[in-house]
């Protein structure tokens, strides 16, 4: 990259050169092919999407219907079939519907909160930022899983959106501890100072200094939330505190899991899908987390 | 006292980055004699650290020192191994580095780590360590010996610090000392302090000291010879009176106008233009010349050698070289 | 209306404290007295330095100067006005007057803002231009610097050090400030960058008549850079004269051993020169008497009991100090 003009005309001329958007999603694409690995996750990431999305069009089957039951994979079938006969590949594609709208939606969820929280607390400190912090401390401390039971245990209701509800507020004090600290520090850099020697207030300050240098951390933790909560709703399904009717991948399972030894396709194709989806976001967002540093230029 | 203790020949120490090879040190030789003074002058870049860390071996991936000869008392460094390298670093060649806080270690007392020096290279008792930790101590300065030993880094003044690793660096009786910017980190009156105390150690020790800086002022105060680098190649090379009042490479002559002085004033600076340049892929020629007013044709296509000039005063430098002379064409 | 011959900036008494906390009820058990009592005026249009080692106080009284940190006590007057009793808002307002250019020019630029976004930021905060007029205005000033407008949608780190340094004087430029206070400008620069930074500042001053407050520890770019010296030691101004008279005829023992501890190239320090003993103390609950005399070569009985006053001793000259009056 260039630095100085060279020439005297490129030093007088009042031409500019402006990338536009779209050059800077280009060099973010660009330094994420760098590695294949994080090439490979977003291609696993962009299939489980296509799947989702294009469920109704490229599933063989409609998930209702219900053909000759417990049959092994075969040319018809390719996942085989459940205990009702209906297409285990149709349900994983469906499943997959489900499974990413709970990643998706309680990640955006605990951001949400997450940020917030956090942004509060860093940037003015004092007794705002104690009492928040001993708030995330008690959930912290407490295992998520059992803390998740306990939560979900209280409504009757099991619904999917529920389960989503009830993930998000357990999970968003992992993320306002990041987004604090990062506010701890970024807020006694000099860049900062600098801001404020120009007569930025303070809301300039949180939302156009120290956000944007923020963000790609968050994005990157985000991301790598997604599996971990679809994870979590199929555990939680499968202890049996899930939603019967979402069939999600966790569903599948704790329909299946009785039939392990008798009928293996059951499980093993759902987790299959849960292991290549947490693969491909782990692995897509690991190589996000370099791609959107500011500083590299990818060349 | 003329006997040569180290001697450089022609070394090459490169960098093998993913981005190309950075020649860091290009073809460098330098002369160090017994009990003298050699400062090593440049800028940021120009390749004095890696020198002083070639002399050690202690260049690391993906750096390497791929030519030359390092002649040490007789032998040639390049060709010994780790092993015997190990023997010397500490007992023959010492080197202090310009942060000593973060060249101690902080969960170690000072005295233990000067006596993990002495324990390594000498023979020495183990209850007359501390006696030997307390007397290096007492003589760079350290006040109260016996408690500040138990003192943790920490606890140290940034002075202090950095008399602790001299202390650490001159405790086996090396035959030479490699400072590099060791006063760059401290306090003006600190600084001072310090200087003073090579000085005098410099008597008490009698060892050679290749000193390593880009403040043309703190060397200097101790240097008997001055070497200026620029771009991985030592461009002038003269004692005090050579460099500062008949510096003959451009390069030297414009650094000495660009700094302000004390005992001289100017309105305005005298700037280099230009930059430094990359040392991936070097200027062909002199590496001076796009940045100098007295380029010629000849600096563009051949690299200047350094030669004697004066008693004692060699320069790289086609101005200065006989082919020069004849044809002393403009560019 | 002010006068010109009235100073742009007056600092009385000056005092910032940082309390240390300690014990198990985290109460206050001693303080950092940062700045403690200091006293002068910057007069229009001229350099004042401000040198002194770590420790001293000048970069806690380059912040509080600006109010980018609340004082202890004492006042500060800009033009007549007292900062400290102005409303936030007020105070935002003139900032557009009083700008800073910091040490480290990569970290005094926010990593993820184009150098347009930076140069044109005071622009944006306080609403002064837009659109056409703005780009016209950050053009204008980036080429003021001797950087190229071609590169105005880059990133700091697309540029050198001596470049970022250049984009934080821009910075300043843009919203047309009288009074800078310039913190160790060249300190992180290359030897060579330095000289370009130091004539650009000059030249500015030039043409847009500011007012320089610079600190630096370097005492050889001060005598090149400013007008008049103050001397600082562990929280108070022990020195202040025109830059000449400072260096060639020092009142204070504390500036004398300053001086006589530079390094001059091309000479050896000769016999007679001043080397303190002990190290620099730090400002935290400083003892009675003068703050040097612990190290100071002429040291009395007076100097350990009363600290001495800062006083006028010769015209343009201050000192505090017991034996020079």
């Amino acid at each position: 990259m260039t630095k100085e003009p060279q020439t005297k005309s490129e030093r007088e001329t009042e031409e500019v050169y402006e990338p536009s958007k779209a050059t800077r999603i280009f060099i973010v694409w660009r330094k994420l092919k760098i590695s294949e690995l994080a090439v490979f996750g977003f291609g696993i990431v962009l299939t489980l999407a296509v799947f989702a999305v294009f469920a109704p069009i490229i599933a063989p089957y409609d998930p209702n219907f219900m053909g000759t039951s417990m049959r092994p994979p075969s040319m018809s079938h390719f996942f085989g079939t459940d205990a009702r006969g209906r297409d285990m590949l149709t349900l994983v594609f469906y499943g997959a519907r489900v499974s990413l709208y709970v990643g998706l939606a309680t990640v955006a969820l605990e951001v949400a909160i997450g940020l917030a929280i956090g942004m509060i607390s860093g940037y003015f400190g004092g007794i705002i930022d104690e009492v928040l912090m001993r708030m995330t401390d008690v959930i912290l401390t407490l295992p998520t899983l059992p803390l998740l039971i306990v939560a979900i245990s209280m409504f009757e209701v099991r619904s999917i959106h529920m389960i989503v509800l009830v993930m998000g507020i357990v999970g968003w004090p992992f993320i306002a501890r990041v987004v604090r600290s990062e506010f701890l520090s970024l807020r006694e850099s000099t860049f900062v100072e600098a801001a404020r020697s120009i007569g930025a207030t303070n809301w300039r300050i949180i939302v156009h200094h120290i956000l944007p240098n923020i963000l790609s951390t968050i994005i990157v933790l985000a991301t790598m939330d997604i599996p971990w909560y679809i994870f979590y709703e199929a555990e939680l399904t499968f202890l049996g505190f899930g939603d019967p009717n979402s069939a999600s991948w966790g569903v599948l399972l704790e329909r299946g899991h009785l039939y392990l030894s008798s009928a293996w396709w059951l499980i093993t194709f759902p987790g299959l899908a849960l292991l290549f989806t947490s693969l491909g976001f782990n692995l897509f967002g690991d190589g996000l987390r370099d791609a959107l540093d500011v500083r590299t230029s990818g060349r | 006292m003329s006997e040569s203790l180290l001697r450089v020949n022609d070394l090459k120490t490169y960098f093998f980055t993913a981005e190309g090879v950075v020649k860091a040190v290009d073809n460098v030789n330098i002369e160090i004699k017994k009990e003298e003074v050699l400062g090593l002058v440049g800028e940021s870049g120009c390749g004095k650290s890696t020198v002083a860390l070639s002399v050690m071996r202690l260049v690391r991936d993906p750096g390497k020192i791929v030519g030359g000869e390092i002649w040490f008392n007789g032998e040639d460094l390049l060709k010994k191994g780790e092993g015997e390298m190990r023997k010397i670093r500490g007992a023959e060649i010492s080197i202090i580095f310009q942060n000593p806080m973060s060249s101690l270690n902080p969960v170690f007392t000072v005295g233990s780590q000067i006596a993990e020096a002495i324990k390594l290279h000498q023979n020495v008792e183990k209850d007359k360590i501390k006696g030997k930790v307390a007397e290096i101590l007492g003589k760079v300065g350290i006040p109260d010996p016996p408690k500040r030993m138990e003192d943790y880094p920490h606890e140290y003044s940034g002075g202090m610090a950095q008399r602790a690793m001299i202390a650490m660096a001159l405790s086996c009786n090396p035959k030479l000392l490699i400072a590099d910017e060791p006063t760059t980190n401290l306090d003006v009156t600190i600084q001072a302090q310090i200087l003073e105390l090579m000085k005098d150690l410099r008597k008490d020790f009698g060892a050679s000291i290749l000193l390593i800086g880009h403040d043309l002022g703190v060397i200097s105060e101790l240097s008997d010879k001055i070497a200026v680098m620029y771009a991985g190649k030592v461009v002038e090379y003269s004692d005090l009176t050579g460099i500062f009042q008949k510096p003959m490479h451009p390069y030297t002559q414009a650094l000495l106008e660009s700094i302000p002085r004390l005992d001289v004033e100017t309105d305005r600076l005298r700037i280099i233009p230009g930059r430094v340049p990359r040392l991936i892929n070097p200027p062909s020629g002199c590496r001076f010349h796009s940045r100098c007013e007295h380029t010629m044709k000849v600096c563009t296509e051949k690299e200047p050698l350094l030669t004697e000039v004066g008693q004692d005063h060699m320069v790289a430098c086609h101005l200065h070289t006989s082919d020069s002379k004849s044809s002393n064409r403009r560019r | 209306m002010i006068r010109m011959s009235e100073p742009i900036l007056e600092i009385v008494n000056l005092r910032k404290y940082f309390p240390i906390m300690g014990g198990v009820l985290l109460r206050q058990v001693s303080a950092i007295h940062a700045v403690d009592g200091v006293s002068f005026d910057i007069k229009h249009g001229e350099t004042l330095g401000l040198v002194g080692e770590s420790g001293c106080g000048k970069t806690t009284l380059s912040r509080v100067v600006l109010r980018l940190i609340e004082p202890t006590s004492g006042t500060v007057r800009y033009m007549g006005r007292d900062l400290f009793e102005l409303s936030e808002k007020e105070m935002r307002k003139l900032r557009l007057e009083m700008a800073m250019i910091f040490q480290d020019p990569y970290a005094s630029l926010n990593p993820r803002m184009t150098l347009a976004d930076i140069v044109g930021e005071p622009l944006t905060i306080h609403g002064l231009a837009r659109g056409e007029e703005r780009k016209k205005r950050i053009i204008e000033v980036v080429k003021k610097v001797g950087l190229a407008p071609f590169h105005m949608y880059r990133y700091p780190h697309e540029f050198s050090g001596g470049e970022k340094q250049r984009i934080g004087i821009a910075r300043t430029l843009t919203s047309n400030p009288k009074l800078l206070v310039a913190d160790e400008p060249v300190s992180s620069l290359d030897v060579s960058v330095r000289a370009q930074i130091l004539n650009l500042l000059k030249d500015l001053q030039e043409e847009f008549r500011f007012t320089y407050l610079y600190i630096s520890h370097d005492l050889s770019t001060v005598k090149h850079m400013c007008d008049r010296v103050a001397v600082m030691y562990v929280g108070k101004v022990v020195e202040l004269a025109p830059v000449k008279d400072l260096y060639i005829n020092p009142l204070h023992p504390y500036t004398e051993a300053l001086i006589s501890a530079i390094p001059v190239p091309g000479r050896r320090a000769g016999e007679n020169r001043i080397i303190l003993k002990g190290a620099v103390p730090t400002p935290i609950d400083p003892p009675p008497g003068c703050r040097f005399n612990p190290r100071c070569p002429y040291s009395e009985p007076i100097c350990a009991k009363e600290d001495p006053k800062f006083i006028e001793v010769r015209k343009g000259h201050f000192v505090a100090c017991h034996l020079r009056k």
